[in-house]
C-alpha cells in the first residue's frame, strides 16, 4: 500500500522522523518522507509523505502525495492522491488529485478531488 | 525502520526533539535536542543549538553545542560555537571556532 503511493515520489532522498522525534516549526524540501513521531506546523515536500500508523501530525501539509496511517490534522495540498489508511484519523480540508480511505480511517475532512463516482450512480440526474 | 534521517534536500526551521539518534544530510534551523547521538554528515548544514549524548560534526554546525558523552569534530567538519563535553576530539582538517568547556 505505501509502496503504490510512494511510486509518485520525486527524486530526492527519503527522510524519516522516527518515533521518538517530535518537529515543532516548517519542514521544506524535496524527496519523500515517513513520519512515526509528532509534526507541530507546516510540511512542505516535493515527494510523498507517508505519516506512520503512531504519527501524530498537526500541521499544514503540501506533498506529491499523501498517506496516512496515523492522525494528520490539518488542511492538506497534493498534487497527487492522498489516501487514508486502516487507522487513520484524518481531518482538514484535502485538496488532491485523488482521495480514497481503507475500512476503519476516520475521516472528518472537506475533499476537494477528482473521483469517479460508482456505477449506481452514474447515469442519474440529481 | 532505521531511526531518523533529515535527508539532503530537507530544510527544518524550528525545535526538533528526539529520544533517538538523529542523522542530519540535509539543514536544519533552530534547535535540536536529542537524548541519544547526533550524527552530522558532511554536506549537512545546522544553525542551531545542539544538545545531545555525543555528536559527531563532518558538515557545518553554527550554534552552541552540549554533549553528555562526547564530541567529534570530524575532518571535513566546521563548528562555530561553544562546546560543552566531557571528551572532545577535533580531526585534522576540520576547522573550529569557539570555546570549550570539558568540565575539569
Amino acid at each position: 500500500m505505501a509502496d503504490k503511493i510512494a511510486r509518485r515520489s520525486s527524486s530526492g532522498e527519503a527522510s524519516t522522523f522516527g518515533r521518538g522525534v517530535g518537529i515543532r516549526g516548517r519542514v521544506t524540501g524535496d524527496g519523500d518522507l515517513t513520519i512515526e513521531g509528532t509534526v507541530d506546523g507546516e510540511l512542505s515536500i516535493g515527494g510523498a509523505l507517508h505519516v506512520a500508523g503512531e504519527a501524530q501530525v498537526h500541521a499544514k501539509v503540501e506533498a506529491a502525495s499523501v498517506l496516512v496511517e496515523g492522525v494528520l490534522e490539518g488542511d492538506i495540498t497534493s498534487s497527487g492522491p492522498v489516501k487514508a489508511g486502516t487507522g487513520a484519523k484524518l481531518k482538514g480540508t484535502i485538496v488532491a488529485d485523488a482521495f480514497s480511505m481503507d475500512d476503519g480511517a476516520e475521516v472528518s475532512a472537506q475533499v476537494v478531488a477528482e473521483f469517479d463516482l460508482p456505477p449506481e450512480l452514474t447515469g442519474r440526474a440529481g | 525502520m532505521a531511526g531518523t534521517v533529515i535527508s539532503q534536500g530537507i530544510t527544518i526551521e524550528g525545535e526538533i526533539t528526539s529520544e533517538e539518534e538523529v542523522i542530519v544530510q540535509g539543514t536544519i534551523r533552530g534547535k535540536l535536542d536529542v537524548q541519544d547521538a547526533v550524527v552530522i554528515e558532511q554536506g549537512a548544514t545546522v544553525e542551531a543549538d545542539v544538545t545531545a549524548t555525543s555528536i559527531a560534526v563532518a558538515g557545518q554546525v553554527t550554534g552552541n553545542v552540549v554533549a553528555s558523552d562526547r564530541v567529534d569534530l570530524q575532518a571535513g567538519g566546521k563548528l562555530i560555537g561553544d562546546v560543552k563535553t566531557a571528551r572532545l576530539t577535533i580531526a585534522d582538517g576540520a576547522s573550529f571556532k569557539g570555546n570549550v568547556d570539558m568540565d575539569v
